[in-house]
């Protein structure tokens, strides 16, 4: 696909074009947008595949992020960097979508999902980590959303209570679950 | 403490989080069982594994077409204007007064007159037309559990919730709304709310008594919250909202910000604050949960304006770096004299930048006020 210049510019990555590019967006700009999204996209749909633990879901609720993005672009105030902020809107995007699954009790994670995870990973990868991803895509959904926040992402237990509405003693208690059922899962 | 609450409490230990008593305490169970060593060498483990996961995961094709179609019709939002927060009763300086009207000749004033009744109907047509079609499918009400109703019946699955409805819960009852795409709010038991308005300019809901969440995803200002006490406005993010017998409002918010607004007043609450609304009085000055008692005590006590010069000095005595959100909403609200107390005390815990001045922060100057919020809003999170 050829870029636009404004996504070409962008993929020098310097913070400044990416100033330039939100500006741009925000006044309407959907080429400096569309730089936005290919800059970012790798970060978001790995976020999104690891909390959902399913491939093609992640890649639907990524568009509902991006999208979401463009319509909020005019409240983005420049106190955190735009990555930052689009990374937390993300992680809002995808629970949102969970709570409502989980009401529609239409779509399941199932273990086609995570052959398919495992299909769609790059060869190149080291097995340790190719094996860690399809673990974490098979732990129970709230042990697997702190799992990611807490190891991954780097999120502190009490962001992550304020995020899923629980306590912070619960947190800690989904990431000793998800730790256990790991090491069953990959320590043989 | 069980072997489980031990190993939960391992990252605290590693990251110096625990008091020493409870340190030394693990420390030592650690020496004398093996399951807690395998656990914590596996957690190391398993932290150096994740490390290795790459940083980016590229989708198996390119979602942009698809997202380029769900946007072409919008643009972003404008930024929403955060105004001052005025004592009641205080008009805004920032609210442009409506140029005063001049009186129309007699036969400009009938034509003019009928133009704006044939107009208006047209445009009431229009409304009713636009409201059925877009609320029909817009809210929807699902009951978590009991029987919430809706009016006088029971909410089934997926119902509609329209313009106008109320919806209501009992001591045995919750209930979740989709609000249209923007979001969910979770109508907790004993409480009722009402949907006023729902469009793609403005979601608009009353909350009559009780309690609710709220997770919206939204640009500022389009989900909206009517209480007796306060109107609060969603800025992206999520909160809980609780209206008492007495139309008393209580809002702790845990994500993004909220504005609570009445006659002019305005209270911004970030992530980890709450603030208190009263009716007839509006909303009370934010604070931080974190914040001691003694705080919270004396903040009460200086928002009912009790024996404010002893309230205001344990305040100020009690009051931390992070508890400047509160010390300048305070500014606007208090007497000259107050608020030099409260300047002396915002320079002790974070000197103001060379462009924020004492006199130009002791008169109110708008322009001041806002950039010293912008300067203090990175030690609010």
């Amino acid at each position: 696909m050829v870029m636009e210049p404004a996504a070409a510019r962008a993929s020098q990555g310097a913070a400044s074009d990416i100033t330039l590019l939100v500006e741009q967006a925000q006044a309407g700009d959907e080429t400096a947008f569309e730089a936005l999204y290919r800059l970012h996209v790798g970060r978001i749909n790995a976020l999104c595949r690891r909390m959902l633990g399913d491939a093609r879901w992640a890649e639907d609720v990524v568009q509902d992020a991006f999208v979401r993005a463009w319509r909020m672009l005019g409240g983005f105030r420049r106190e955190s960097s735009f990555g930052s902020w689009l990374y937390r809107l993300t992680v809002n995007v995808v629970l949102l979508e969970l709570r409502s699954a989980k009401r529609r009790r239409a779509r399941v994670v199932t273990c086609e999902d995570v052959t398919e995870f495992e299909e769609n990973r790059p060869a190149a990868e080291p097995e340790s980590a190719l094996d860690l991803e399809k673990a974490i895509a098979g732990l129970p959904e709230q042990a697997r959303i702190v799992f990611v926040l807490h190891e991954i992402e780097g999120y502190q237990h009490e962001e992550i209570g304020q995020m899923l509405g629980t306590a912070v003693g619960t947190s800690k208690a989904q990431l000793h679950r998800a730790r256990q059922l790991l090491r069953e899962r990959l320590v043989r | 403490m069980s072997c489980q609450k031990r190993q939960e409490q391992l990252d605290d230990l590693l990251t110096g989080r625990l008091a020493a008593a409870e340190r030394l305490e693990i420390e030592r169970h650690l020496l004398a069982c093996t399951e807690c060593r395998s656990y914590a060498a596996w957690s190391r483990e398993l932290v150096g594994l994740a490390a290795e996961l790459p940083d980016t995961i590229e989708p198996s094709r390119d979602l942009w077409p698809d997202i380029l179609s769900r946007i072409s019709d919008r643009k972003p939002r404008s930024a929403h204007v955060i105004r001052l927060p005025l004592r009641s009763g205080v008009t805004n300086p920032t609210q442009t007064k409506p140029a005063p009207k001049q009186a129309p000749s007699r036969p400009f004033a009938i034509a003019a007159a009928l133009f704006v009744l044939i107009a208006l109907s047209s445009l009431l047509t229009y409304n009713l037309n636009q409201q059925q079609t877009t609320t029909e499918a817009a809210w929807t009400v699902t009951g978590l559990a009991g029987a919430p109703r809706v009016g006088f019946e029971v909410a089934s699955e997926g119902r509609p919730l329209r313009v106008g409805e109320w919806l209501e819960t009992d001591a045995g009852s919750r209930a979740e709304i989709e609000v249209a795409d923007i979001g969910q709010v979770e109508l907790r038991p004993n409480s009722r709310l009402r949907v006023l308005q729902s469009g793609a300019n403005e979601h608009r809901m009353a909350l009559d008594k009780g309690s609710m969440s709220a997770l919206i995803l939204a640009p500022p200002r389009l989900f909206l919250v009517e209480t007796p006490s306060a109107l609060a406005v969603d800025l992206g993010c999520a909160y809980e909202l609780t209206v008492d017998g007495q139309g008393n409002g209580h809002l702790a918010v845990s994500s993004g910000w909220v504005a609570l607004e009445f006659q002019g007043m305005q209270s911004l609450v970030p992530a980890g604050a709450s603030c208190v609304s009263r009716r007839g009085l509006g909303p009370g000055t934010p604070f931080f949960l974190d914040s001691t008692p003694e705080f919270q005590n004396a903040l009460n006590a200086v928002d009912l304006g009790r024996s404010l010069d002893a309230s205001l000095g344990n305040l100020l005595a009690a009051s931390r770096v992070r508890d400047t959100l509160s010390l300048w909403h305070l500014l606007p609200r208090l007497p000259r004299a107050q608020r030099e107390l409260v300047w002396n005390r915002l320079n002790q815990l974070l000197p103001a930048p060379p462009n924020v001045t004492r006199d130009a922060v002791l008169n109110l100057d708008q322009p001041t006020l806002e950039r010293w919020k912008e300067d203090l809003e990175s030690f609010w999170f």
